[in-house]
């Protein structure tokens, strides 16, 4: 659904546009952010927790070079499964859109463009309505696992670690000049 | 603060398990210290972009980075919070990872601390622990409440540690409360109840043009705008005085209200340390901790802090504020809202509907804001939900005519003129008005 669709049609009720409706998400994902859990809260807000990681990705550029450059695209992780969640979008710190909507996937590194510091990911129902928002844990590299933040990534991470290895054996395959 | 660090040390990845208070209150006190230190690192508001795409939140980008120590000196002695299960004294484990600095972890507005403190919480509970630590005027405490008692007076009613982030008193402004009070003051334009008839309003001095004397009549004028927008907004027939556009001036002005105490980075570093003091007293208070348990003023696990406060007050000769039932919610409502509004999160017309709206499938902001309205009107006695008298000016009290909008935003009080001597005089002694 576009974002400039409206959510419901019945003619009894106020009409709430998309943009409307993301609004009143991030509004709750706010109070769940500065931990307004329980009484006379609910026990659960439009946060996701635990926050995604951004994984990134700088490869073999030397440091003098890299600056923002990003030598494969950023790989986005859920630690859990959302409930209803069937879709995710990028936002940039400005609030802009960011690439295109992606395949929920918990457990699964999802390849996606940076949306740079500042960005945060939205997730969508089957109808396309935002019903979630995180901000990602931006990580360089493959994070080793330390810290108790990552425990709950432990095995996702374990396996983007050997993809990325892979990749890496494969492209330094493909540049040794064969003998 | 420390009412979300009880909900780490439940859950530190969801934080959806019931809050560990009595784990908090067993911390040593100089883990608590270093705890805040990192946590103000990490930036807070700043760093968490869910509202707002162009406001600077605490007024300068670079004043979290400015007033924290360097990297390394920041993590030389970290604080080694980690995961505790309930009845646990809580270990140290150094290196990175320590509950709630993985990201950023926002901290509340400055009007949770004013209001929190209206309850007169800090005046209860520190006359609790002076009580303690001099004599047997109470019961004597458990261990659990003498190790609560000995972090509030370490943490709350001394010096901290030099060149520590929670250091707002010097012999410069040498009266924490003052110190408060003048932050709340620039803020909103108004202090605590509290204060008594011979007080010298010495949080007041020196303040000259920098204090938000319009904020509390803008805020009633905007709570009177929402409040026409929830009554009218399922009008299917006749007219609808409600008007989004000015909803939305009016957020916007108290948006650069607020913002103009906070430029380049003013009264950041104040806003931390009071809302981090009155969140550690407001957790003493949320349940029934073992000060309270000591103190008999249980009221059970669905009971409200106000009546523990009240009970706790009355042990020690006190009077906890009538209000503080209100007060205690309205803080926690009123400090998401004004992020958001901050954040510019209402200035757009179309965005300023959702402060009223209510579509089906629900609208937490109008849910909170009803809730902000009921809880105002019933703290302050300010009539909001009457459209009559709500008109501010002229036509308060007139039958007609009764205009939905006022002609012009409320202006707000206007300072009195200093007597006797100049306010700010620059280090030469009083100067005589002629």
């Amino acid at each position: 659904m576009p974002d400039d669709d409206h959510l419901q049609v019945n003619i009894f009720q106020p009409r709430v546009s998309a943009e409307q409706h993301r609004l009143g998400v991030r509004y709750d994902a706010l109070r769940g952010a500065l931990g307004k859990f329980g009484r006379p809260f609910r026990s659960s807000s439009a946060l996701i927790l635990p926050a995604p990681l951004l994984l990134l990705d700088r490869g073999d550029v030397p440091e003098s070079r890299r600056g923002d450059y990003l030598s494969r695209p950023a790989r986005l992780v859920f630690a859990r499964n959302i409930t209803r969640a069937h879709s995710v979008t990028l936002w940039d710190a400005q609030r802009r859109p960011v690439g295109d909507v992606y395949d929920f996937a918990a457990h699964t590194p999802i390849a996606v463009p940076d949306p740079g510091v500042g960005g945060s990911v939205e997730v969508r129902d089957r109808h396309g309505v935002t019903f979630m928002v995180g901000v990602p844990v931006r990580m360089f590299g493959t994070p080793g696992g330390a810290g108790p933040y990552l425990e709950a990534y432990e095995e996702v991470l374990l396996e983007v670690h050997e993809e990325v290895r892979a990749e890496a054996r494969e492209e330094s395959g493909a540049e040794t000049p064969k003998e | 603060m420390f009412r979300t660090l009880a909900l780490l040390y439940a859950d530190p990845i969801t934080m959806a398990k019931p809050p560990q208070p009595e784990t908090v209150f067993a911390t040593h006190p100089l883990q608590l210290s270093r705890w805040l230190e990192q946590v103000f690192a990490e930036g807070g508001i700043s760093n968490v972009p869910l509202l707002g795409a162009t406001a600077v939140p605490l007024g300068a980008t670079d004043v979290v980075r400015r007033l924290s120590p360097p990297a390394d000196l920041l993590t030389d002695l970290t604080s080694g919070l980690r995961r505790t299960p309930p009845g646990v004294i809580p270990g140290y484990i150094p290196g990175p990872g320590a509950l709630g600095t993985t990201a950023a972890l926002p901290w509340d507005h400055l009007v949770y601390a004013y209001l929190v403190e209206s309850t007169g919480v800090i005046d209860v509970l520190g006359e609790v622990v002076r009580r303690f630590m001099v004599g047997e005027t109470l019961e004597a405490p458990s261990v659990q409440t003498l190790e609560w008692a000995r972090a509030t007076e370490e943490l709350f009613f001394r010096d901290p540690p030099l060149f520590h982030i929670l250091g707002t008193t010097s012999m410069l402004r040498p009266r924490a409360q003052d110190n408060r009070w003048n932050a709340y003051y620039r803020m909103f334009g108004c202090t605590p109840p509290q204060t008594r008839p011979g007080d010298v309003a010495a949080w007041k001095r020196d303040v000259g043009a920098g204090a938000n004397l319009r904020f509390i009549e803008l805020w009633h004028e905007l709570l009177r705008q929402v409040w026409m927008g929830i009554q009218n907004a399922r009008n299917a027939v006749g007219a609808n005085p409600t008007d989004p556009s000015y909803l939305a001036y009016l957020c916007q002005t108290i948006g650069e209200l607020l913002r103009l105490r906070r430029r380049g980075g003013m009264l950041a570093r104040e806003e931390f340390a009071y809302v981090c003091m009155l969140s550690w007293f407001h957790l003493t208070l949320e349940s029934d901790t073992p000060v309270v348990l000591d103190l008999r003023a249980t009221a059970s696990a669905l009971g409200n802090p106000a009546d523990r406060l009240a009970s706790i007050a009355s042990r020690v000769g006190m009077r906890a504020a009538p209000q503080s039932r209100e007060l205690f919610e309205l803080a926690d409502r009123m400090s998401v809202f004004l992020w958001a509004l901050e954040l510019d999160a209402f200035t757009d017309p179309v965005n300023a509907q959702m402060l009223f709206a209510q579509p089906v499938g629900g609208n937490p902001i109008a849910d909170d804001m009803i809730r902000i309205i009921d809880l105002w009107q019933s703290a302050t006695g300010e009539r909001l939900k009457d459209t009559l008298v709500a008109v501010a000016g002229a036509t308060t009290g007139r039958s007609l005519p009764v205009t939905p909008q006022p002609t012009r935003l409320p202006a707000g009080t206007v300072p009195p003129r200093p007597t006797g001597a100049l306010a700010a005089h620059n280090g030469h002694a009083p100067v005589p008005r002629p």
